[in-house]
């Protein structure tokens, strides 16, 4: 009905009902504006708590088109306006071809995907695609990315950690396991590849790992772990696996006790020292062996010096011995076969006068050199008392050179005497000195028996008023520049032979004369051994 | 022809003593006082042998032993040394020495020594005689009659050699025949004996 139509009353009652509707409607705009407020409030709140947990939010339709976006968004990605989300975050022409968004709507429900945004340093979120219809009806899903950055570092640490495990474990050179209440629970692969059970037979609930061990080692184990069990720290052990195959391998063991899935366990730790067991006993056996020849030698040794200390010159008689029986020798096969021969001539029908009167006095001459001989090495053998009297070192040489004279010959030797005639007598034991001379002579030669070129020079010289030096100079191999201080000790040799005794007494003889000895190795080739000698004080008194 | 001995030793007293020794039993003696002379003079061709100082100065007694069997002189050796030792005596027996006497000796034991080395000497001068009689019967030996021989003392008969050699028979026989008249032979086990002495053996199957 019009309002031209009615009645005053009615009228009345009209702007009655239209004054109520006008106040009913002012309370709903404020209502409205309270609620714009709130909802702006709220939007604000979720900013605010999006922005600080760096969570991004935003709304799409079923068209890929962009309904809201966060701030914080929007302040990185620029203004969604008129753009698809593909083309908004990613920059692409196209949907992603695993999109969410179209799995979210068709399934109805949500989903919990994870992604890296690349615009914003690759960083990983997780996002929950929410699918929800509005009043209209029309479908929408609502993507809230959440920040994953920090549990994808834990992630990776974790992964990492696991990784070294497995390669320090796995690939260990010794066998690492963990035995739970008497059961196998991990066993490394150096245990597969040393004991010969698979993986699988030792966790198996039937294996007894007992029998891994030699059974003389199951009681000492078994305590050991009971010990661990209290507590108590455990000493690692030397024992004896047993493989699968039955073969014994002498193993060290070191365990520990840890937490393990809730539970007490040991960790055990075993290395295979089959070989070092063998290189010990080697060694030990080595040692045995060398203790043994060590003693044997040091007996034999205490022997030698025993019979040194009896007969101090038993090594310069033993060479001399040598060489004087093969300088006896020659006269007495002359004597003999002149013997011989004469009587044969003797025997024959016209013997020859002539040539028997030649036989006899060569057969006297050749007698004499034997009896030569044979007094000088008597001299020489002889132990004596010191016995000073004035010498003429020369001659001294002089007279021992025949008894070295086939030595010489035999060993190829070049002796060279450079004997200064101007030089004073000096004070000393004739024997003694020759003794001296023979030793160094011996020692020289000794040095060049390897040597081709051998040459040895005898030189004497004054060297101050009170002392004649006397030098033997060979073309050896050297002495080592680290033992020229040794070489005058007792025993000390470089021979297979010799006793080393020969320098030793040397130098205890030319000590005795108030001497000096030394030796020096060439510039070229070998050794010269010097000593000196003190001239002798009263000239008058000339040698015999 | 009387046998010489030559003698090697440095020490001069004992060089002519030995001289006196050995002349005295009826030798002809040369005495040397070092190996290198010795090599240098003309050793005699008839029946000789030396008596050599194992220890000398220079070239010594082994060492010369080896020279001359590297020269093909084949001279019986017996030593003689002032520092005989077992090891040394059996090296130089092994080496084919008659005797190896250590000083001073008996007349007697070099006597026989010398003997022995005399007749080892003679022996040998014959058997290189003998060879060098038979090769120069063999020079006279035609290339066809030599393979013809071979054959025979392999034992084989004339109508096989003729079959390994595709000849007849008859010429075999000839070849054969001329053989026998050259080696101054009348059997084939004479001809075998020969041959064995210069080693011409059968042929290998």
């Amino acid at each position: 009905m019009r309002y031209e139509k009615m009645t005053k009353e009615q009228l009345i009652n009209e702007l009655g009902k239209l004054q109520r509707h006008i106040t009913k409607l002012e309370i709903l705009k404020d209502k409205y504006k309270q609620s714009l407020k709130e909802i702006e409030s709220l939007e604000q709140k979720m900013e605010f708590i999006l922005g600080v947990t760096n969570t991004r939010m935003d709304i799409i339709d079923s068209e890929f088109n962009i309904h809201y976006v966060d701030r914080e968004s929007q302040k990185i990605y620029g203004d969604p306006k008129g753009k698809r989300c593909y083309e908004y975050s990613l920059g692409r022409n196209e949907p992603c071809l695993d999109c969410q968004i179209v799995k979210a709507m068709s399934t109805k429900s949500h989903i919990v995907s994870e992604r890296i945004l690349p615009m914003e340093n690759n960083r990983p979120v997780q996002v929950i695609t929410v699918p929800f219809q509005n009043d209209k009806g029309e479908w929408f899903v609502a993507e809230i990315k959440v920040d994953i950055t920090e549990r994808k570092k834990a992630e990776k640490a974790l992964r990492d950690s696991e990784t070294k495990f497995r390669i320090l474990s796995e690939k260990s050179p010794n066998m690492i396991f963990i035995n739970k209440q008497g059961k196998v629970v991990y066993a490394n692969k150096r245990c597969e590849e040393i004991m010969g059970y698979q993986k699988e037979e030792f966790y198996s609930p039937d294996f007894d790992f007992r029998c891994l061990i030699a059974p003389e080692y199951r009681e000492i184990i078994k305590k050991n772990f009971n010990k661990h069990m209290k507590g108590e720290e455990v000493s690692p052990i030397e024992y004896t696996n047993i493989t699968k195959e039955g073969k014994r391998i002498e193993s060290m063991l070191a365990t520990k006790l840890i937490a393990y899935e809730g539970d007490k366990a040991i960790l055990g730790i075993v290395t295979d020292i089959t070989k070092l067991k063998e290189a010990e006993r080697i060694l030990k056996r080595d040692k045995e062996t060398f203790e043994r020849l060590v003693n044997e030698k040091t007996q034999e040794l205490l022997k030698i010096q025993k019979q040194l200390s009896d007969a101090k010159r038993l090594s310069d008689i033993g060479l001399l011995a040598a060489s004087i029986a093969h300088e006896l020798n020659q006269p007495l096969t002359a004597i003999m076969s002149n013997a011989q021969a004469m009587q044969r001539i003797m025997a024959s029908r016209n013997p020859d006068m002539a040539e028997i009167h030649e036989i006899v006095s060569d057969i006297i001459k050749e007698d004499r050199r034997a009896s030569d001989i044979i007094r000088e090495s008597r001299t020489l053998l002889k132990r004596s008392e010191l016995n000073l009297e004035q010498l003429n070192i020369n001659d001294v040489i002089k007279e021992i050179i025949p008894l070295i004279h086939s030595e010489v010959i035999i060993k190829k030797v070049l002796l060279k005497l450079d004997l200064d005639e101007g030089i004073p007598p000096v004070r000393g034991d004739r024997i003694q000195l020759q003794q001296v001379i023979l030793n160094l002579i011996a020692n020289g030669m000794e040095a060049m028996n390897n040597v081709k070129s051998k040459n040895l020079i005898i030189r004497t010289e004054q060297t101050t008023n009170l002392t004649v030096r006397v030098s033997v100079e060979d073309s050896g191999t050297g002495v080592d520049e680290n033992h020229i201080a040794d070489i005058f000790e007792p025993f000390y040799t470089t021979t297979k032979d010799g006793m080393g005794m020969g320098l030793a007494i040397v130098h205890s003889i030319i000590d005795t004369h108030g001497g000096k000895l030394w030796a020096k190795n060439n510039p070229d080739h070998g050794t010269t051994f010097f000593f000196t000698v003190p001239v002798a004080m009263d000239r008058s008194d000339q040698r015999k | 022809m009387i046998p010489t001995v030559y003698i090697i030793d440095d020490d001069a007293s004992v060089l002519i003593s030995l001289k006196r020794l050995i002349e005295s039993a009826g030798f002809h003696v040369e005495t040397f006082s070092a190996a290198d002379e010795f090599l240098k003079c003309k050793h005699s061709k008839d029946p000789s042998c030396l008596v050599l100082d194992v220890r000398l100065p220079g070239i010594d007694g082994f060492t010369l032993q080896n020279e001359l069997s590297k020269r093909n002189i084949s001279l019986p050796i017996i030593f003689i040394t002032g520092h005989g030792d077992i090891p040394m005596g059996v090296k130089a027996m092994k080496k084919g020495a008659v005797d190896f006497l250590p000083k001073p000796f008996e007349d007697k034991d070099l006597l026989f020594a010398i003997e022995q080395a005399i007749h080892k000497s003679r022996q040998k001068l014959k058997q290189e005689k003998e060879i060098s009689h038979i090769k120069s019967l063999l020079s006279a030996i035609s290339p066809r009659e030599y393979e013809v021989m071979r054959w025979v003392i392999a034992g084989l008969l004339n109508k096989q050699i003729a079959r390994k050699m595709g000849i007849t028979e008859k010429t075999i026989k000839v070849h054969r025949g001329r053989v026998m008249k050259k080696l101054q032979v009348g059997s084939v086990a004479e001809l075998v004996r020969l041959l064995e002495k210069v080693g011409i053996s059968p042929p290998e199957s």
